[in-house]
This record gives C-alpha cells, structure tokens and sequence, in this order.
C-alpha cells in the first residue's frame, strides 16, 4: 500500500490511486484546538523572542498532527507570505486610520496592521487570525515608491517554519503544497478598490508591470517550494465573485494568465504542478486558466456561486485535477445528513477516473460546524475507495 | 442637449475621471441645469446596471461607474448655489458582526450615493447596538446589512429583533444582501427584501423612497 502522498501524485498525473486523497487548504485555529485538545497553539506574546524556533517547531507538530489525525494527504507551507526574520509590521494608531479613513473614504481602524504588501489587515478574535482588508496604496507613485524595496523572497527567516514542517510532514508521507498568492490579488489587495480598477482601465501598462514584478516574485518563490521538496503549489486569491469575474474575462486572459503561465512553466521546471484557487463564478475563466496560463489544477470550485464539479470534470477532466467543492456554507449550516450526501454527489460525479482531491470549497474557518466537517471527511473515507462505488 | 447625453454615454463606456469631468464643465458651461446632470449621470448608471444584469459588464464597470458618478455628483453640487444638494434618501449600511468583508458593501455605498443617497457606511464587524444607535441617530429611510460568511444569517435576525424590540421596525425599510442569504431568508427574519446584486440594492431603495 502506497503513502497519501503515493496517492497525491498518482491523483495529479490523472491517474486512479488507491483512494481519494483528502485536503483542507486551512483550518482556522479554534477548529484545531478542538481537535487537539488539551494541546494548544503557543502565541508569540507568551514565549520571549529567544524561543521563536521552540515555538515554531511546537504549532508546527500540532498542525501536522491534526492534519495527520484527519487523515489529511497534503499540507501546506509558506514561504511566499511568511515575513522575513526582523521584519515588523506598521500597526495604525488612532490618529492615522482616522487620517487614512478621511483621505480615502474607507474604514481604517485603529490595530490595523498593514502587511509587507500594503495591504491592511485586522484581528479577528473569534477565528484568531488576520483578516485581509483594505490596500493602503492610493496612487501609481506610492507603489512605485513602495516597490523600491520590493519584498526578497530569498530574505533570512522566510523559510524557517516550512522547513520544519517539510520535515514532519515527510516522516508521516504526506505530500505538501506551497503558497503562493496571485499577482491579481495581491495587486488589487495592494489599493482601493475603486483606485485598482481606475488603475486597470486607464494605466493598463502600469499593471503589466506592477503583475511582472509580483510573478517574478512568485517564480522565484517557486524555486525555494522546489528545493524544500513540495510536490505542488497552490495561488490564492479569488478572481471572481458571486455574480462572476471582478473583470472581462478578457483583461484576465490578455494581462494575467499569459504572466500564470510562467509561473506554471516555473513549476514544471522544478517538477512540481501549479494549482489556481479561486472563489466566486470562475466559470467565464476557466478556459483561459487552462488554455492560456496551463494550470495543472483547479481549487475551490464554488458551488454556491454555482460551479458544478461534474460539469467541470466533464469539460477538462481529461487535462487538469480539481480540488474540492463541498459548500462551505453547507458545513456552516446544513445537517450532518446534507453533508453527508453533498460529499458522496462530489465523489460520484469527480472521482471516477482518478484526478480528484476531495476537500470543501474554501477551508474549515470557526463559523463552519465542525461535526459537519468530519462528517464530510468520514464519508470521503468510506466512499473515496477506488474503484468508486456511491450507493 | 449634447453634452448630457455625452456624459450619459462616457458613464456607460467608462471612460477616463477626468475626461468624464470635462464633458460636465463643458455642459455647465453650456448651460446646462445641475438637475439635468443629475439626470444624464442616473440614466448613465441605470444602463451600467443593465449591461452589468445582461452580464456584458462586470463588477470593474460597475464600480468605475458608480464611482465616477459619486465625483460628478461632488463636482456639481456647489452649483445649487446654497440650496441643499438634493437628497434622495438616506441608508445606513454595514457589513454585520463577525464579518469583515466590504468589497460588495462598499460597492453598494457607491452606487446608492451616486443615485443620490446619503450614506452612513458602518463599516464591517458591525454589532447590533451599533446598528441600532445608528437608526436612531441618522433616522434613514432604509438599513442596508452586508455579509459573505455563513455567520451573517444569525447578526441579521439579531438586528431585526432588535428594531422590533426598540419599535423601529416600522420606522425604516430593511434590506439584506451578500453570499450566503437569499429572499427566503430576508422573509424568514422579517427584512423587506434581499437585493443579490449592487443594481438591486439601488432599484430596491428608490422604490421604497418614491424615486421609481
């Protein structure tokens, strides 16, 4: 019998392995805890600066443990977004986000940390994480400026917690994924809203830089993903919403994916496959993340925004693996039953013919209930057994 | 005249801030009525709307638009010479507890002050107390509530509750909108409607304001 990792890699040549591999992309901290229980999560602020190892070593056996105990195939390592060693994060005081809300009409709040991307991001207590949410960058000239120092992702320090984790998913034969996040994000993360499309229409070759300078960024955090030994990386960031794409798909296919598509070629050098997530309707996309950026895989595939896995399997299955989509919002809301029957459906209609990953159309964050959520991991076990049989 | 219905249709097209600003100095220059600007930049946004519903346009369009409208909107009004700008009605909005999504809500704010509102943005994380004083203080024609995780469902009935408990209810009309509710929820918790889309929200606010 093969390793879960043995099964990823059969699963993402689009072959059949011996069972459908499981997959969270993230787990909010809270579901863990749980999870572990009495194990904890050390915090930064309870442990001095000299234990930072120590603690990191700790989270990093919880995680891998409580990915390890749900039977999880791959886990994930950042490098991409983990801040280099000594770097320290611009925290808003009161005066300023009163300031930056006056300047731009947005809803700074005082505790606002602003990410090395300029990206404003704020605590949120009950999930314990940082939540992404406005770009503190109001004009070309200020990226500019900030682009002088554009972030190294070879800086000390970035990749001391996925070696850590490398090594503890290896000794259980996991496979691991690293993270990217898509120039697209990124960038219109990095603005206002209103300010990134204003952007887009009238300074297109603004951003065909601004993109080129991330997807080097992300290509050469490619290399690092390589050399640690991950066998896929996956780029988050949602290029759609509810209703569809945030642009024509057209800006996307002309601006956007031919840059993915060195990002995917990157990938392949290094012997790795290149997955896209995406919430939202990406239906309108996905030609052009197949044809034109060359994805090996899709993420997510939102059925709440109305994305059928069936119907993507039966377009492309032949040419990518897809990833998901069991509702997040039916883990937040249904009944164990519903989510019972919605995985089997995903199983049924993805899995046949190998190419499938089954997890849920986001990640497991605090507001999901996590009964529903080990019910869709019970039911992927039961029925994710090659050859498939959903009766 | 010409140059409204060249600022109707550079709405439409999306065209650049400032060229847009020009066409409006030029018709003011020409004559032309504030309340006739009012009027070409609305039915501008009403065809965005349209395109944006027939899926021609996207949420880019949408936002530029209402964006761009809310600038001419801040152009013109110290043509009203002392007279208030006019005002449609008055909405407050936010994203409730537990959520910090703003992307729909905020283009929601854009597209209803653009249409003529005056809108007090909440912000996102907002609790119900927070709602409530709100209501009392502004008094607006219309609460708006946000939210894309599954969580919303349960602050949006607390905020109804709420206003019932506080007998307000009767005083504003409710609207709810984001991911993860629908109509059938909006009925079930007692909210006046759901708008699905930026476009809805608006059609919805100036039905209950008289505007349509």
């Amino acid at each position: 019998m093969g390793t879960r990792r043995d099964n990823v890699l059969k699963t993402m040549d689009l072959e059949e392995p011996e069972e459908v591999p499981l997959h969270e992309s993230g787990i909010d901290s809270p579901h863990i805890e749980t999870l572990m229980f009495p194990e904890r999560f050390w915090s930064p602020e309870d442990r001095p600066a000299s234990e930072r190892v120590e603690l990191l070593k700790h989270n990093a056996d919880v995680l891998v443990r409580c990915w390890d105990r749900l039977g999880f195939s791959i886990v994930r390592v950042n490098v991409a977004l983990t801040p280099p060693l000594g770097w320290s994060a611009k925290v808003l005081s009161e005066e300023e986000a009163r300031k930056l809300s006056e300047e731009t009409g947005l809803m700074y709040t005082p505790g606002t940390f602003v990410d090395e991307w300029g990206r404003g991001t704020v605590y949120d207590p009950r999930c314990k994480r940082w939540v992404q949410q406005y770009g503190t960058l109001t004009s070309m000239d200020e990226w500019e400026e900030w682009a002088e120092s554009f972030p190294d992702p070879f800086a000390e320090g970035r990749d001391v917690d996925a070696k850590i984790i490398m090594k503890l998913a290896e000794e259980r034969g996991m496979a691991t994924f690293g993270v990217l996040r898509s120039p697209f994000a990124t960038l219109f993360e990095a603005f206002p809203i209103e300010t990134y499309y204003r952007l887009q229409l009238e300074h297109p070759d603004f951003i065909r830089k601004a993109v080129k300078a991330y997807t080097d960024y992300n290509c050469d955090a490619i290399k690092i993903y390589s050399e640690l030994g991950c066998d896929l990386v996956i780029s988050s960031g949602d290029l759609a919403h509810r209703d569809g794409p945030h642009m024509n798909p057209k800006i996307f296919n002309e601006i956007y994916f031919p840059e993915k598509s060195r990002q995917v070629e990157a990938a392949h050098r290094s012997g790795m496959k290149y997955v896209k997530h995406s919430d939202g309707d990406v239906r309108p996309l996905l030609d052009g993340l197949v044809d034109i950026a060359g994805v090996d895989g899709l993420h997510s595939l939102d059925p709440s925004a109305g994305v059928d896995i069936g119907e993507v399997k039966e377009r492309y299955g032949d040419r990518i693996f897809l990833m998901g989509n069991v509702s997040v919002d039916s883990l937040a809301l249904k009944s164990e039953e519903e989510v019972v029957a919605e995985t089997k459906e995903c199983i049924e209609k993805a899995a046949p013919g190998g190419g499938y990953i089954l997890c849920s159309s986001n990640s497991w964050y605090t507001h999901c209930k996590l009964r529903n959520c080990l019910a869709m991991v019970r039911t992927g076990m039961e029925y994710g057994k090659y050859p498939i049989r959903i009766s | 005249m010409r140059g409204l219905e060249e600022l109707t249709e550079a709405l439409v097209e999306c065209i650049e801030l400032e060229k847009t600003k020009d066409i409006v100095r030029r018709a003011l220059k020409a004559g032309a009525e504030p309340l006739e600007i009012v009027d070409a930049v609305s039915k501008g946004l009403d065809r965005v709307g349209d395109l944006y519903e027939e899926g021609e346009y996207f949420l880019m369009e949408l936002t530029l638009a209402g964006s761009t409208a809310s600038e001419v909107m801040a152009m013109i009004r110290p043509e009203f010479e002392g007279a208030a700008t006019p005002v449609r009605g008055r909405v407050v909005i936010g994203t409730v507890l537990g959520d910090f999504h703003y992307i729909g809500k905020d283009i929601v704010i854009a597209m209803l002050e653009s249409a003529g509102f005056e809108v007090t943005n909440l912000g996102v994380d907002v609790s119900t107390e927070k709602f409530l004083s709100a209501v009392k203080e502004v008094k607006p024609d219309v609460l708006a509530m946000s939210g894309l995780l599954t969580i919303v469902v349960e602050e949006m009935k607390k905020v109804i509750d709420g206003l019932k408990r506080e007998g307000l209810r009767g005083s504003v009309k409710v609207m709810i909108g984001g991911r993860a509710v629908s109509q059938e929820y909006a009925d079930e918790i007692g909210a006046d409607a759901f708008g699905a889309t930026a476009v809805d929200a608006v059609r919805l606010a100036k039905r209950w304001v008289g505007g349509e």
